[in-house]
């Protein structure tokens, strides 16, 4: 399958991979593969942006190829880099006695310049597929540097990239790009309209619940519930680091795999770091245990 | 790889439907005018696309239509209410007081953008204009005068815009590393002395390349912050400033001083900037009684000095100079700090004040130690710090 015929098709095929995804998250991924652009997602950490990527692509059974992202990403990282040591291997054998069958050295720098002797990167890779048209993942592109973004912004517009020695490649396919966004900087807007936007906010407590029965099919309704009021809660409070959709997942097999089949203030004390990651988020749950473990009894 | 086949996934080809009516088309490229009057930023491509949205949704859901045109439009969660809020009112009103079309939005409209309302207050922005274009023009010049003010002329009530957008611009600050990304970086060339000493283990085969020049990274920052009472009216603003700026170096480290010297590093790493001021109030400290620069700068190097100096350390002090302590000990203090680090930058909002001269005793006694003698006063003298720190 190359192609969505339909939004119900897509939405079918995300739940089928156990993806709870709502109609205004596949409806941008849905327009990506329409136009042919591609789509930018923003949202806390862990509300499932990487995961998204990940599901298309297994949908699509096409491959998926991850780019992270981090300061000082250098262009040998991300396009390519001639395998070195294998050239120089081939140049030893070539000069090696009685092996030299006529070649001249214009046919060996021609061989050790050839396609068996380039590393592909992650964006190479993304533009030379035969096949079918991968998933591209540029995860956290504003962890990489101004510069990077420009040139990113060229691939992505020109789909080619020029290797000196052997020339210009260009896509087959496009690839369908998928980047995320923390928003620790702050990206260019030429960047931002050449893509489509997407901000993933936190799941209502009712899609929520549907994703942890998805993913940890084991579960009681009564933890489950509990488990979803609680995160729900600790979101509003002025956390550090607020839970997100994987710390809320995490807690669930967490709990599951203590036996434990309802929540109270000592299980949650003890299980705390599965939702909660800086001691001073710990301090303001202390404070706030009374009201927290009210929600979770609320109905 | 052979370019000239089709591209699979733009295909544009739809799945059986009506093609869109006429008035519906034009119905939707009204919209996207009337967006771009709102100050989006729409252009020909995604007026082009917006009529392809529209024709692979309309006909079926009209939900994945608003959402599928927001997607196309908005560039950051911060314009999806207003969109939303344009879209309903355009698309379904309640009534015929709500509908709004495209001439309306010419007219001066009731929802300035953020900083707007105190830019006119100001009497900084031009009164709003008619057209799109140059709202925007407008727009940008009342914001580079509110980058321009005096912080310690930030009457309370307008405080929180100017933070609004200092928060926007710093996080767009460009802290730019020099070395630029194109292809793979053929200019630099191979360290063939070092190649051929690491090759001998190798049985003189080269297997490891070598290349000459390292790379350039961020510095790393120590940054002195006086919070004495004649800093107060900045202590604030800078305070925001430097929560800013721990994201954007390869470490900073933050010290207070006004009498004593305070590490605030941990403090200020908390990702919430109103958290971490609030952990700092927190902290008893002898604020706003009297400066000791040179002191409290001594006791940096003696106290912390191993720690957070290397060679690459740029020192950063935001203060007004104005010192009881003895000026040659500022001076002394400056002689260890420069042997420490890589470079001694000093930003003094006093210098924002026309006709200010750096005579106060200890200002003069550290002007020959520093590299770098610039205003602090404004928002716009703290973006410059880039060009202040990159080596």
């Amino acid at each position: 399958m190359t192609r969505f015929d339909s939004l119900e098709q897509l939405e079918q095929g995300f739940r089928d991979c156990g993806y709870v995804a709502d109609r205004a998250l596949l409806t941008p991924l849905f327009l990506m593969t329409r136009l042919g652009r591609p789509l930018l997602l923003e949202g806390h950490a862990g509300v499932g942006k990487t995961e998204t990527a990940k599901v298309l692509a297994q949908l699509l059974d096409t491959e998926l190829i991850r780019l992270q992202c981090y300061e000082g990403l250098d262009a040998a990282s991300t396009l390519f880099e001639w395998n070195y040591q294998k050239q120089l291997l081939a140049i030893r054998l070539h000069e090696g006695p009685g092996k030299s069958r006529g070649e001249t050295p214009e046919d060996l720098e021609r061989h050790i310049f050839s396609a068996d002797f380039l590393l592909e990167r992650p964006l190479l890779k993304s533009i030379s597929a035969r096949d079918a048209p991968p998933v591209l993942l540029i995860d956290e592109v504003d962890r990489a540097d101004e510069e990077f973004e420009a040139f990113l912004l060229e691939l992505l517009s020109e789909f080619q990239i020029t290797i000196p020695e052997i020339g210009t490649i260009r896509a087959v396919h496009r690839p369908l790009v998928i980047l995320t966004s923390n928003r620790v900087r702050e990206l260019s807007d030429a960047l931002k309209r050449r893509c489509l936007y997407h901000w993933i906010d936190y799941p209502t407590f009712e899609r929520e619940l549907e994703i942890v029965r998805g993913r940890v099919p084991e579960i009681t309704e009564r933890l489950a519930h509990q488990v979803v009021r609680v995160v729900q809660a600790l979101r509003t409070l002025q956390l550090e680091k607020p839970p997100g959709v994987a710390e809320t997942l995490d807690w669930a097999i967490a709990l599951l795999a203590l036996g434990h089949g309802a929540l109270d203030a000592d299980v949650l004390d003890s299980t705390k770091g599965a939702v909660l990651k800086t001691t001073a988020d710990f301090k303001l749950l202390r404070a706030q245990l009374g009201s927290v473990l009210e929600a979770a009894e609320a109905n | 790889m052979s370019p000239g086949v089709p591209l699979a996934v733009s295909d544009p080809t739809l799945p059986a439907g009506p093609p869109l009516a006429e008035a519906l088309r034009e119905k939707t490229v009204r919209f996207a005018h009337l967006l771009r009057n709102h100050g989006f930023s729409v252009g020909l491509r995604e007026t082009e696309d917006s009529l392809r949205v529209a024709e692979v949704f309309l006909c079926f859901d009209f939900d994945c239509f608003h959402v599928g045109l927001r997607t196309l439009f908005c560039l950051s969660r911060d314009q999806f209410e207003r969109f939303d809020g344009l879209f309903d009112r355009y698309w379904r009103p309640r009534d015929a007081s709500e509908r709004i079309s495209p001439q309306r939005a010419l007219e001066p409209h009731g929802e300035p953008r953020r900083g707007e309302a105190l830019l006119q207050t100001l009497g900084w922005a031009e009164e709003p204009t008619e057209a799109g274009e140059t709202e925007a023009t407008a727009g940008a010049s009342g914001l580079d005068a509110l980058r321009k003010v005096d912080f310690s002329h930030v009457p309370a009530e307008w405080a929180q815009e100017l933070e609004a957008l200092a928060a926007r611009l710093y996080r767009r600050m460009r802290v730019r590393r020099p070395r630029r990304l194109r292809g793979p970086d053929f200019r630099r060339r191979l360290h063939l002395r070092r190649m051929l000493r690491r090759s001998l283990a190798t049985g003189g085969e080269p297997l490891e390349i070598i290349l000459q020049g390292r790379r350039r990274r961020r510095p790393r920052l120590v940054v002195l912050l006086d919070v004495s009472g004649s800093m107060e009216a900045y202590s604030y603003f800078f305070l925001r400033f430097l929560h800013a700026l721990q994201h954007r170096f390869r470490k900073v480290h933050t010290f207070l001083f006004s009498t004593r010297l305070e590490d605030v590093t941990e403090a200020l790493a908390a990702r919430d900037v109103d958290a971490a001021l609030a952990k700092l109030a927190r902290r008893p400290m002898g604020w706003n009684a009297g400066t000791r620069i040179g002191d409290c700068m001594r006791w940096l190097v003696r106290g912390h000095g191993d720690r957070v100096f290397r060679a690459d350390t740029v020192f950063v002090i935001l203060s007004d100079g104005l010192d009881v302590g003895e000026p040659a000990q500022l001076a002394a203090a400056l002689r260890e700090v420069r042997a420490r680090s890589r470079r001694i930058v000093w930003l003094n909002p006093l210098l924002g004040i026309e006709g200010y001269a750096p005579l106060a005793q200890g200002m003069a006694a550290a002007l020959p130690w520093l590299d770098v003698f610039a205003p602090a006063h404004n928002l716009e003298s703290l973006l410059e710090l880039e060009g202040h720190v990159l080596i």
